[in-house]
């Protein structure tokens, strides 16, 4: 990575507490030029709620700063961030159902780049993301799940973020459909965009990030290439507890 | 254009064509009347869609727009001596200045805070109008407003057939406005603002924006229809500020459909037809609208756009699909 080119995405010591619940604490990473970052956790270790600090959907960050390739979004209105080429997804599918899936897509597009000359069409969104012709012209709400899914992708993609961050996308898909997400995957970051995968289903989560950040309880566990990720006993117990713990270092 | 936008065209213009060729086949001077005051009913009830249907935005704010058209139209007509077309204009223009000012209370406002908020702000305007009496005539009212002419021709002349066409011709004129607004990116954003507000801030969509502009966009011949009917009826008088006003218009509104712009302007017509009908029935009548509002809504939650969609989709597929249709309102 060269100094020249600053990260996608430098998260510094994020922070969000619910009550006493405090969800993300401390967290920091950054995500380099065309990488796919994976970040892992169990169940409630705050992996959603840093999507939300990051992108100020629903709410913005106790503390913390987040520099998007050089600037210093953290002041910066949610919608503005996503003009500035930050774009999420949502753990539920969600699409504007009363939308076809063209004009959802078109949507974004109009309201997404500051410089609306940076965007895809919509028709390279929808190639991208995989979306059959047929199903763009449905309204998004009658389209499948899995279609709702890469609608929810090409919506953020349409924009041709910098950063695209995407919440656990494969739960609840079957093993074919889980592929055809991994090739979207693959060829969204081959076409420039850095991504940052939140997933459960860690084979696919393995087999395409570079870099993986472990959490529980809103804390960083380790970070590093999977390999050493799936050996690290601290991740094993993060997952398993110290039970699960005992158990593999027993064996 | 696509087809469902040929559709509402359609229907639009159909509608359009019966109307304006029913004064030929001769209806009474009072039954035009009511015409005129539906007329302007379906204006501001199908404007209000558009914050209250498409925008998702509770705001009742929405009849004091027009009351403040009416006023607007009387001060500048016949206070300041603006010609009367004009007036009509600015009516509109005040109705957007008001739009404009109470939109910045409410944009940090959710759910019935904003009710109270925008419906406060109707009675705030009825007391500025009956304090400031040197200007507004007071509990009074302005009489003997100036009313619309071409050239020599007095619109009130020849039974008020010009009221009948220049308020049907407003009516027509803001239908298509509405439809324009909400098929363009513009009305798609507040849809989504509506269906899934985070959703919509995540792709690029600003709340507070789309929503000043969603209540200024509602405001523009809602206080039109104030100054067509201050010019028709040659006064404004504060009775204008009364509930019955607001019934009516969210009555037209909900019967009709949210969110389809032609059902409200269908069922203000409607409506205006059936109490004309049921005149003779006095107080009885208010006791059998509702129960058509609430049979109606019962059945098809959808409103009268809905069940008529429904009859034409059973009609030309011959399947029954009017069930179906009841909860998909054509959009
Ligand atoms: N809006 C919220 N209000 C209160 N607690 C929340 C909220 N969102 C998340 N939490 C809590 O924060 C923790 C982290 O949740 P989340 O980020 O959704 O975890 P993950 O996505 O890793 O499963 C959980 O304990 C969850 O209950
Ligand atoms: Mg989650």
């Amino acid at each position: 990575m060269s100094q020249s080119e600053p990260s996608v995405l430098r998260v510094e010591h994020a922070r969000k507490a619910f009550g006493s619940l405090i969800a993300v604490n401390d967290v920091s990473f950054s995500v380099e030029q065309g990488e796919i970052f994976g970040i892992a956790g169990p169940n409630g270790s705050g992996k959603s709620t840093l999507f939300n600090i990051i992108s100020g959907v629903p709410f913005a960050a106790d503390a913390g700063r987040f520099i998007l390739a050089g600037q210093d979004v953290t002041g910066l209105r949610a919608h503005l961030r996503f003009r500035r080429g930050l774009a999420r997804t949502f753990q539920t599918e969600t699409a504007f159902d009363c939308l076809s899936v063209e004009e959802n897509i078109d949507l974004a597009r109009v309201y997404g780049p500051d410089n609306p000359e940076e965007a895809y069409g919509v028709a390279e969104a929808l190639e991208l993301s995989k979306i059959s012709r047929h199903t763009a012209e449905m309204n998004a709400g009658e389209i499948s799940v899995f279609d709702k899914k890469k609608l929810m992708i090409a919506t953020a993609v349409v924009a041709r973020p910098k950063l695209l961050m995407l919440d656990e996308p494969a739960a609840g898909l079957t093993k074919t459909e889980i592929d055809e997400l991994r090739e979207v995957i693959v060829e969204l970051n081959r076409a420039g965009i850095s991504i940052v995968l939140v997933e459960h289903v860690l084979p696919l989560l393995l087999s395409v990030a570079q870099r993986v950040l472990v959490l529980n309880q809103g804390e960083e566990v380790m970070t590093g290439p999977p390999d050493e990720m799936i050996k690290d006993p601290r991740v094993i117990e993060a997952y398993l507890g110290r039970k699960g713990h005992d158990r593999v270092s027993a064996a | 254009m696509q087809r469902r936008d040929r559709t509402f065209f359609a229907l639009m213009a159909a509608g359009a064509a019966a109307l304006a060729l029913l004064p030929l086949i001769g209806v009474d001077a009072s039954f035009r009347h009511f015409l005129i005051l539906a007329f302007i009913y379906a204006i501001v009830a199908s404007n209000w869609d558009l914050t209250l249907g498409y925008g998702g935005i509770l705001n009742f704010a929405h009849p004091a727009f027009f009351e403040l058209g009416v006023y607007g139209y009387a001060i500048f007509a016949s206070t300041l001596e603006v010609e009367p077309w004009l007036a009509l204009l600015l009516a509109g223009g005040v109705a957007v200045i008001a739009a404009l000012m109470i939109v910045l209370p409410v944009l940090r406002l959710r759910g019935i805070y904003v009710i109270l908020v925008t419906f406060a702000f109707g009675q705030i305007c009825l007391q500025i109008v009956l304090s400031q009496s040197q200007i507004t005539g007071g509990s009074q009212g302005m009489v003997l407003l100036p009313g619309l002419q071409l050239g020599d021709w007095s619109f009130a002349r020849d039974g008020r057939m010009g009221y009948y066409y220049a308020t049907l011709l407003l009516l027509v004129l803001s239908t298509i406005y509405l439809r324009m607004v909400v098929r363009s990116s513009f009305g798609r954003s507040i849809q989504a603002l509506r269906d899934n507000e985070y959703y919509a801030i995540s792709r690029g969509i600003s709340v507070s924006r789309q929503r000043i502009l969603t209540m200024a966009a509602s405001a523009v011949f809602t206080g039109m229809a104030g100054g067509m009917y201050a010019a028709y009826l040659r006064v404004a008088s504060p009775e204008v500020f009364g509930l019955d006003f607001l019934i009516i218009v969210l009555s037209a509104l909900l019967l009709g459909g949210t969110s389809t712009i032609l059902g409200p302007v269908m069922a203000a017509i409607l409506l205006a037809i059936l109490s004309e009908w049921m005149m003779d029935l006095g107080a009885w009548r208010f006791l059998i609208l509702s129960v058509l509002i609430v049979g109606v809504l019962r059945f098809y939650p959808g409103g009268l756009y809905a069940l008529i969609e429904g009859l034409a989709k059973w009609a030309i597929s011959g399947r029954a699909a009017v069930r179906r249709g009841a909860r998909s309102p054509l959009k």
